[in-house]
């Protein structure tokens, strides 16, 4: 089951987690909500020449940070999609950067079971953390997958 | 697999691909998914890239199908074999199984066993033995647990 550390970062009281879930092409990633730092616009994205791994950069807190695009299958596109509005900030200690996304919502919630990867299919690439069983806002018992910001970035830097 | 007479054991038939059928224990299938609501995990192997929630057990689901040909496969019939196995650490799992038709059962003997030979090779991986069908096709008997494992990601 999950570790204790990774609980902890998503416990903010006793009750609840509180949690941001990340949607983009028809899938949803839960991260904690204690790593969004921000949601910016996407006019304030500046993109790139399609040579990168990011498709283009933000100016955040004096700094230009990269802004990735993830498709359904988490590859890279290297051009923008038209079904992107938001972009969230991701940081965790030093590591900073940004994701595009359809809809950023954040949720507390309190009826969340944790897993880990079936290892059948724990390849060492699954950009995820966890799998989880939640009750949505409809009361309705969801699969989830969870992420956070360290395994997203170490995704991303293996990625050609 | 259960031994229950001397015409051999009970056995459960998993048809996974047009072509290909696998055995299994009797009491190692315990539920049949219709139409299963899939959460697809990007990244994960082609053969295992899918789970669904069943019974509050968030389930792994193997395409032994792309497993086989290494290519992905369309869902043709959205049935999913539903089966229960021991970790390695002695605790019971759950695993899906995508087949292409319903799950028949049928009686094995000793007589019919077989070698895993040719195109079957594969199989040796996650087989416990192999028997002749009475239409003269090579079934292999899959080990549940093996399956399940790490063994298909080496």
């Amino acid at each position: 089951m999950i570790d204790m550390q990774f609980k902890n970062k998503l416990r903010r009281d006793n009750a609840k987690f509180h949690v941001s879930i990340l949607s983009f092409a028809g899938i949803e990633l839960i991260v904690p909500q204690s790593e969004i730092l921000s949601i910016e616009s996407i006019y304030e994205l500046e993109t790139s020449n399609g040579n990168e791994r990011h498709i283009g950069m933000i100016h955040k807190q004096g700094m230009k940070l990269p802004v990735y695009c993830f498709s359904k299958s988490m590859d890279l596109y290297r051009s923008l999609p038209e079904d992107r509005f938001q972009c969230v900030v991701l940081k965790h200690d030093e590591l900073i950067f940004s994701l595009l996304c359809y809809e950023i919502t954040n949720a507390e919630i309190s009826d969340i079971e944790f897993h880990n990867l079936p290892v059948c299919m724990d390849n060492n690439i699954i950009p995820l953390t966890h799998l989880c069983l939640y009750k949505g806002t409809d009361s309705v018992r969801k699969l989830g997958m969870v992420t956070s910001t360290a395994r997203l970035n170490e995704y991303i830097n293996k990625l050609n | 697999m259960n031994t229950d007479d001397n015409n051999g054991v009970t056995a459960w038939l998993l048809q996974v691909d047009r072509l290909v059928n696998v055995a299994i224990g009797q009491f190692e299938l315990i539920h049949i998914i219709d139409k299963p609501d899939y959460m697809s995990i990007p990244q994960a192997p082609e053969y295992c890239k899918d789970v669904v929630l069943w019974n509050s057990n968030i389930v792994p689901v193997m395409s032994l199908a792309s497993w086989l040909t290494s290519e992905i496969q369309l869902d043709s019939t959205g049935v999913v074999a539903v089966v229960v196995y021991e970790d390695n650490q002695g605790k019971h799992k759950f695993g899906g199984i995508k087949l292409s038709n319903a799950p028949v059962q049928a009686k094995v003997s000793n007589e019919q066993q077989c070698q895993l030979t040719g195109e079957y090779d594969k199989w040796r991986k996650v087989s416990l033995s192999s028997f002749k069908s009475k239409a003269g096709d090579i079934v292999p008997i899959v080990d549940v647990s093996k399956l399940f494992s790490q063994i298909l990601l080496s």
